[in-house]
């Protein structure tokens, strides 16, 4: 017996001795191996903490067979020279797709990779305004690098031979095939569990919508799966989501009706802030509110600030202090110019697309100006400053959201066109230039109007020289040559005082026009001023843990219905940019179908919206922030259980709308027939 | 001679030399022709230095550029003339310093550098570029030259300014070499005198410290000097590689 176990224990010792043996070689053998896992480990998660700031991945699975892959494909190299060729470049790839998806990340508010990203083509690089390198990144990156390349090529000639004998390579053609194998099982079953028709997934979902789950390498790759594979959306049952469209409608409000029969002016200001033309020592520190703070010698007070903003703004204080004008003073928009465009058109917008390239030619018989034509024969027309062809407006608008026509800078004719050369063309060139079709007088009108002139990035501008000078003549917003934010904050706001003088010849052409009394207009923000920080300066907001992170995305909101007079009321309850749409509708006196809209009309006093935000994979209030409910990453201090449950329902509501507007979309659903049934319908919910 | 001045003279040739006297007795034991060739290779070095500064005057065809499209594009076809102008130049230096003096100024080195030079090199490098990161509240300098708040277009062609400065140092860096390779010829000493060290800092530095003040409007003529400190110091590390140095150098200026 003794005998048996001394053998035993003997056979034992001398396998663990040649394992050791065995083991010794093969890392001094691959001595550029473990490099390469270990440099390429430090770039990702480098990538990973300067985007999320977690210096770690809780899904690192799919970089791993990755890094697995790259290290068996060396092992069927004969020298440690061509290894070292595959690992360096390998390294290099890694470092340069990282640096791609951070400059993403960081000039776009914290944007990250998903595939319908791929079909914004040409525009995707105009997105991408500034290439803010990451320091932290690129110093640590080009240092392991640099590390590995030196020491590396050192080691190639000092290492012994690498082992490529038969055995060796069946066992790596295994290990090949494990690896291979769990990369695809990763690949598929991540994305299999994203079902299109039950968006619920999504309040419970590990994503953290940064790069902290899967690192950047891992996302790229699985949104590449799932795009190609797995992004196809199951139409389903048709009659069940005929049902779901027609199921309710909205209720009308206190202000419904109240602007029926007015021609309609919409205008999406671009990166519109409050603290554009407010004073707000609370809110906005260090906005106007700064000097103040700061001041000691200086002249100015409060009040001195408020009546210069009053000189430098006078039309935005014009339409902020009408009687007639309606304030949402608690309304946000988390999105892109587009998505935003959008959702005060058609009031929703699916996921997992960009509707202006996805989906350019669909019916949508909801959209605002195809409801005027349909139920009040009215014409609508869009107008933009920039390029025509940016975001696929040019077919989008008229041959998805109805417009009769959509005029861009091309179209404008006016002098100055500064496209192009690095500068912005003003807002109040195109509103001068082309105020005449804006607004016609021989007939009704819904005009939509997109802004640019307030688009980062803000560097000094010639063609805003004059209000520079406004500014510095009233000592406000100085240049500071040691202050980059200051600064540019003040080229935003000398941006601002140009949007402003176009309000105004819009105000004075209504008024010279008699269509003042007759003309609803909504002034809001698509976003907020992400460009180069200014909201995050401004507000005194960095990080989640900022006392109220919410309100970084709190952006205006005005509507001013004809010369009525209201009292200039204040609506304090959350609104979101999706309930614009609702909003507008339910002043025109328009009742419509409430699942085809993700808010709801800003008068409605029973209930609120949340903010799904497509471009950034978020929910939001006025008191939460998260990506799911498992990963909330702000609330306010006064929200409980209850608050959460009621936002639990609400956002499955959303989640449900979205789900059906997905399969609208996918299947173009009001095409054909069912269009005329949309119009039916809609006419008879008016009765 | 005395005796004592005998034994001075033997000390020098056989490399035992080490007083400052031993400088002026060290360059008389070089022998004429070696001498000779030295001198070509301080040529070829102030031949360099003047091509560098002459190609300033370029700047003087501005008119002309802006003819040809006015804006920040005429900085881009300066840079394009001064690649015209300086790589024929260093290919033809190259062949009349090899054809007069033997010499091979870009001939890779074959001795191998040693695991402790490479990790100083790497240090220097990344503690410049961290300190330069550090005097921009730790942004890159790349960032700041391609400009904050502009359009891609225009980022882009700010950056091209590195292309120009990469030629500058190629050039600097030829100098270097050549005043090395000849100081150490005309002054043979037991421990090798960074000549090329010395001229990095001293006369190529300054020289584009000043001319680059007085003729461009680029943002840190002061910074490029101090990294002139970083190149002397890599170039010495490296045994005088002039390929190490400068791919080195490259990275420091542009990060």
């Amino acid at each position: 017996m003794n005998e048996r176990l001394d053998k035993f224990k003997n056979k034992l010792k001398t396998n663990a001795l040649a394992f050791c043996k065995w083991a010794q070689r093969f890392f001094k053998e691959n001595y550029l191996m473990f490099g390469y896992i270990a440099a390429s480990l430090i770039i990702e998660l480098t990538g990973v903490a300067v985007t999320s700031g977690k210096f770690y991945m809780t899904e690192p699975w799919l970089f791993f067979t990755f890094i697995a892959i790259v290290c068996l494909i060396s092992q069927y190299l004969p020298g440690h020279r061509s290894r070292y060729v595959l690992f360096l470049a390998a390294l290099l790839g890694n470092f340069a797709l990282d640096l791609i998806f951070i400059i993403v990340f960081d000039s776009t508010g914290g944007t990250v990779f998903d595939y319908a990203m791929l079909k914004l083509r040409n525009d995707a690089i105009t997105i991408v305004e500034t290439l803010p390198f990451d320091f932290a990144y690129v110093f640590v990156s080009v240092i392991v690098i640099t590390m590995y390349a030196t020491f590396g090529f050192m080691l190639t000639k000092r290492i012994q031979k690498p082992n490529v004998s038969v055995s060796a390579k069946i066992t790596t053609a295994a290990l090949c095939v494990i690896a291979l194998g769990s990369n695809a099982m990763l690949a598929y079953f991540g994305n299999f569990k994203n079902d299109s028709n039950d968006l619920n997934y999504m309040l419970d979902q590990t994503e953290t919508g940064t790069y902290s789950n899967k690192g950047i390498i891992g996302n790229l790759y699985n949104e590449l799966v799932r795009g190609l594979w797995f992004s196809d959306i199951d139409v389903g049952d048709i009659s069940e989501l005929h049902d779901f469209i027609y199921a309710s409608i909205t209720e009308p409000t206190e202000y419904f009706g109240r602007a029926s029969d007015y021609n309609v002016v919409t205008v999406l200001c671009e990166s519109f802030e409050w603290f554009t033309f407010l004073y707000d020592a609370q809110r906005y520190p260090n906005g106007y509110a700064r000097q103040t703070l700061e001041s000691v010698t200086r002249e100015h007070d409060a009040q001195k600030i408020i009546a210069d903003l009053h000189t430098l703004y006078p039309n935005l204080y014009r339409f902020y202090e009408s009687q007639s004008t309606v304030i949402l003073n608690n309304s946000y928009s988390l999105e892109k110019t587009d998505i935003s465009e959008n959702k005060t058109i058609i009031g929703n917008y699916p996921l997992f697309e960009y509707i202006n390239y996805a989906y350019p030619e669909n019916t949508l018989p909801y959209s605002l100006p195809n409801i005027m034509r349909n139920m009040f024969e009215v014409e609508s027309n869009s107008f933009h400053n920039g390029y025509k062809t940016f975001y696929n407006r040019n077919i989008h608008h008229e041959n998805a959201l109805g417009f009769k026509s959509y005029t861009a800078a091309e179209d404008m004719n006016f002098d100055g066109d500064d496209t192009g050369v690095g500068e912005r063309n003003l807002d109040s060139i195109m509103f001068d230039t082309c105020k005449d079709r804006m607004f016609p007088t021989d007939r009704r009108f819904n005009t939509y109007i997109t802004t640019i002139t307030q688009h980062g990035q803000y560097a000094e501008r010639d063609n805003l020289q004059e209000y520079y000078d406004k500014l510095d003549a009233l000592e406000i917003l100085p240049y500071d040559e040691n202050d980059e934010d200051a600064n540019a904050l003040r080229y935003y706001c000398a941006a601002g005082m140009d949007f402003d003088k176009a309000i105004g010849i819009m105000l004075d052409y209504l008024d010279a026009n008699d269509l003042a009394d007759k003309t609803l207009i909504t002034l809001f923000g698509d976003h907020n001023v992400y460009y180069q920080g200014v909201s995050n300066y401004v507000k005194n907001i960095t990080g989640t843990s900022a006392p109220n992170y919410c309100e970084l995305y709190r952006v205006p909101v005005m509507i001013k219905v004809g010369n009525q007079s209201l009292g200039n009321p204040v609506i304090n309850k959350f609104t979101c940019v999706a309930d614009i749409y609702p909003t507008i509708l339910d002043l025109l006196g328009v009742t419509t179908f409430s699942n085809l809209n993700y808010g709801v009309s800003a008068f409605n006093t029973k209930s609120s919206s949340i903010l799904y935000s497509r471009a950034y994979n978020k929910f939001l209030t006025d008191k939460i922030y998260f990506n799911s409910l498992s990963n909330i990453l702000y609330k306010s201090a006064d929200v409980d259980e209850k608050y959460i449950s009621d936002i639990q329902k609400t956002a499955s509501e959303l989640l449900e709308k979205i789900s059906h507007v997905n399969r609208i979309f996918a299947s173009d659903f009001f095409k054909g027939d069912n269009e005329a049934e949309f119009y039916a319908r809609l006419t008879a919910a008016q009765l | 001679m005395s005796d004592t001045e005998q034994k001075q003279i033997a000390e020098t040739i056989d490399g035992t030399a080490r007083s400052p006297v031993d400088f002026r007795d060290a360059y008389r034991s070089v022998d004429a022709d070696k001498k000779r060739k030295a001198f070509i290779m301080l040529g070829a070095a102030g031949a360099a230095m003047a091509v560098l500064l002459i190609s300033r005057l370029l700047w003087l065809f501005e008119p002309l550029l802006d003819k040809i499209y006015y804006g920040t594009l005429s900085e881009i076809i300066y840079y394009i003339m001064l690649a015209v102008l300086f790589v024929p130049f260093v290919i033809g230096l190259n062949i009349f310093v090899k054809r007069y003096t033997a010499e091979r100024i870009f001939l890779p080195q074959k001795k191998s550098l040693s695991f402790t030079r490479a990790l100083g090199i790497i240090t220097i490098g990344a503690v410049t570029v961290f300190i330069a990161g550090a005097v921009f509240d730790f942004k890159l300098k790349i960032q700041l030259e391609m400009g904050m708040g502009v359009t891609i277009a225009s980022a882009l062609t700010n950056i091209t300014v590195y292309f120009y400065y990469a030629l500058h140092l190629w050039l600097g860096l030829t100098a270097a070499a050549l005043v090395q390779r000849a100081l150490t010829v005309l002054f043979p000493a037991k421990y090798e005198v960074p000549w090329g060290a010395i001229f990095l800092v001293a006369v190529f530095g300054i020289t584009e410290l000043i001319f680059e003040y007085a003729t461009t409007d680029h943002m840190y003529p002061w910074l490029y000097y101090m990294f002139t400190y970083a190149y002397a110091a890599i170039y010495v590390l490296s045994g005088h590689s002039f390929h190490l140095t400068y791919w080195a150098s490259v990275v420091i200026l542009v990060l």
